[in-house]
């Protein structure tokens, strides 16, 4: 293991935990074996209960979030009505981050696969989101989840657009990275679903033609079908009781709402100061101890209230989630203190940091990283 | 609704606005038995039959095709958050609301049978099976051994109604009287329809009945050489009714309840591969996928560590154990070959 920590990693770090024992890069097999075996207890620890409380939660979001979006859509159809627009828009705004980030984005990860009901299951999912759910496996549960912070293999480091690592190469169009994020942000959908196609990886000669096409068509297709039901139809409707045009600005600001929320939880992933990046020659022959390390190091959660992790779909228990991705996500807020304890113990810095600080150190790395 | 056509116009227009969920999502938000992915059915009443078993009726959404006499159905139940499917005969007549009866043995039926309450929804798939009344009128023999009886009641209660001049003996073998199902309805219908000879056997007074016994079986049915038999019960059981039946020629129709089944995990096992009709060798050491991809038979896959849920294949027979867990998969449906292996056989569709 030759990983060594880079100087600009240690210069702005916040440290959030007790300062480090140990090096964690400089851990034995043995040590990263124990490590592993730790990290293994916690998981066993959660899968071996009873999940009957647990497929009731899951059922009662899944619920909420139908009934939401019902009200936000008949509201939407009287939203020339001042508080019927401003209903609409929130209960379709907090529908919509919802589906996406507690039952879409969990569900496609397989949290939820135990239960055997194809109507929550990974391989039956379709969210309400631009970005087909096929191509978004692919290119976030197999590519980011496995080749997590690993730079020239984790695509998600800046998404082919920005320039978020001081080890990627600066070129001109860096000078872009806060305008292009600016953008990025109330579009997040459409970003993730262009990303999805994976157009760098055609010119790069690693994507067949037919592939690339074929996912092309597969966007093109859903983006069609969720612009007709939120732009055409539902205006439509709306029109027949003259709120035609206040409802396409409310589904707008809805669709706007949720892409603004869900850039900026993704963006303290593992953005903020203190989150690693790593080499491929880093994780070469990776053991279960070295991954699971490299999932802490590289990963950044936020602290808040319940009600802000129920709402960032409990990503803002990043660093629970990489390492257990496929873990219910209510059982993430349980676990976090002994996953602390044992990143503690090993010298892994645990960073964490309240919203308004994550986002403004994303920020400042999108500002600075524009810059050579 | 009744027109298909109307009912498919409906359910297109609200896809548009449900997109990307199918519209019965939504509905089952109001109580609606209705499933993008399944046949729903919800349970009216549950009757106890003996100490440990009870009869559960329930009202079937769409999807279900009325069953026959003697048929069954895969039902799915939750236990502990987890969908779990076993078949189970149904119970009821024909042309009414379809039930079963369910012994406590195993963990699905004990969990019907201590937590079955009406307003309980349940899972089905559509009934199916060849154990079925002959379509000519014939003299016929029932034999039957503990919760055998189930869809042989379904099968008499049809019958009998239909001709109650049928001839039928029933060799019913259960351990006392208090364990004998449906014991009460069976002589009620025989009192309705003389045509109905009813034969309770309690092995707690007479012993085992072997019934591969000729001259046994012949004090209580004389005639039983010249009759159509049909077996249901234990393996052991309708394997004797067969060995009797074929010293004179005869082939009964039979079905088989076999409780327990044995698994063995961590030694050798067995893949077969459906789509590609490739029946593949799994050594002690090797997961599902890497025995795939040793014979060049591309699966899906991805973190190969049982994270990323890339390469689930459908199960479709036999069971896989968990080889970070030691849990064992029995039930049909998506699991990770990367974390399984075959125990011992696994059927997969791909």
């Amino acid at each position: 293991m030759t990983l060594a920590p880079a100087a600009h990693h240690t210069a702005t770090t916040a440290v959030t935990s007790s300062p480090p024992r140990r090096d964690p890069l400089r851990l034995t097999e043995a040590e990263l074996a124990e490590l592993a075996a730790e990290f293994d207890a916690v998981r066993d620890e959660v899968f071996s209960r009873s999940g009957q409380s647990d497929a009731q939660y899951i059922r009662r979001v899944v619920a909420l979030q139908r009934s939401l979006e019902m009200t936000g859509r008949a509201c939407m159809l009287f939203s020339r009505h001042k508080p019927l627009w401003w209903a609409g828009v929130g209960c379709l705004s907090v529908g919509k981050i919802l589906e996406n980030m507690e039952i879409g984005h969990n569900v496609l990860h397989g949290q939820w696969d135990w239960m055997n009901d194809k109507e929550i299951h990974s391989t039956t999912w379709e969210w309400d989101f631009v970005a087909p759910s096929a191509g978004w496996q692919r290119t976030h549960n197999e590519t980011h989840h496995t080749w997590t912070n690993v730079l020239g293999k984790d695509r998600d480091v800046g998404y082919n657009v920005l320039r978020m690592d001081p080890d990627q190469p600066w070129k001109p169009v860096n000078l872009l990275n806060p305008v292009i994020n600016l953008g990025l942000a109330p579009a997040f959908e459409w970003g993730i679903a262009i990303y999805d196609i994976e157009l760098d990886q055609f010119l790069a000669g690693k994507k067949s033609g037919r592939a690339t096409f074929e996912d092309f068509k597969r966007v093109m297709k859903k983006l069609g079908r969720q612009s007709a039901k939120d732009f055409v139809v539902s205006p439509l409707l709306a029109s027949l009781t003259g709120s035609g045009k206040a409802s396409i600005k409310g589904f707008l600001a809805a669709n706007v709402i949720r892409n603004v929320w869900a850039h900026t939880v993704i963006f303290c992933g593992h953005f903020p100061d203190g989150a690693e990046t790593f080499t491929e020659e880093d994780v070469r022959d990776e053991s279960r101890g070295h991954w699971y390390r490299r999932q802490a190091m590289g990963s950044a959660n936020i602290d808040g209230s319940r009600l802000m992790h129920f709402m960032s779909g409990h990503l803002s228990f990043q660093i629970e989630h990489h390492l257990f991705p496929d873990m219910p996500s209510n059982h993430l807020a349980r676990i976090a203190p002994r996953v602390r304890e044992i990143c503690r113990k090993y010298g892994i810095r645990y960073t964490s940091g309240p919203l308004p600080r994550q986002v403004f150190q994303a920020w400042r790395k999108v500002c600075r990283l524009a810059l050579p | 609704m009744g027109h298909p056509g109307i009912k498919g116009f409906f359910r297109a227009a609200a896809g548009i606005l449900s997109y990307p969920q199918d519209p019965r999502s939504f509905a089952q938000i109001f109580g609606a038995l209705s499933s993008a992915h399944y046949t729903r059915g919800r349970i009216t009443r549950v009757r106890r039959e003996t100490p440990d078993t009870v009869t559960v009726f329930f009202t079937a959404g769409d999807g279900w095709i009325p069953h026959r006499a003697g048929q069954w159905a895969r039902i799915g139940v939750e236990v502990d958050g987890k969908r779990i499917w076993r078949p189970y005969s149904i119970s009821a007549p024909e042309h009414g609301d379809p039930s079963i009866t369910v012994k406590a043995q195993g963990l699905v039926s004990e969990h019907i049978v201590e937590r079955a309450a009406p307003g309980n929804v349940l899972y089905l798939e559509r009934p199916e099976g060849q154990f079925l009344l002959p379509d000519t009128p014939t003299e016929l023999l029932f034999m039957v051994a503990g919760s055998g009886i189930t869809p042989v009641m379904s099968m008499l209660q049809t019958l009998m109604p239909r001709r109650p001049d049928h001839d039928v003996v029933l060799i019913y073998v259960s351990r006392n009287r208090e364990s004998c199902i449906f014991h009460d309805e069976i002589l009620e219908l025989a009192d309705q329809f003389p045509g109905l000879r009813p034969v309770f056997w309690f092995t707690e007074e007479r012993g085992r009945l072997d019934a591969s016994d000729a001259d046994a079986l012949a004090e209580l049915c004389p005639d039983h050489a010249d009759r159509v038999t049909y077996a249901c019960g234990p393996d052991s059981f309708v394997s004797a009714v067969e060995d009797l039946a074929g010293s004179h020629g005869g082939t009964p129709v039979v079905e088989r309840f076999d409780v327990t089944r044995q698994f063995s995990g961590g030694q050798r096992g067995e893949v077969r591969f459906t789509r590609s009709d490739m029946t593949l060798e799994v050594g002690p050491d090797e997961t599902v996928l890497e025995a795939a991809e040793r014979a060049q038979h591309q699966l899906p896959h991805g973190c190969r560590m049982g994270i990323c849920h890339s390469c689930l294949v459908p199960l479709t027979d036999g069971a896989v154990t968990n080889i970070r867990t030691g849990e064992l998969h029995r039930e049909p449906g998506p699991v990770q070959t990367c974390v399984t292996r075959p125990a011992p056989h696994a059927v997969f569709d791909a």
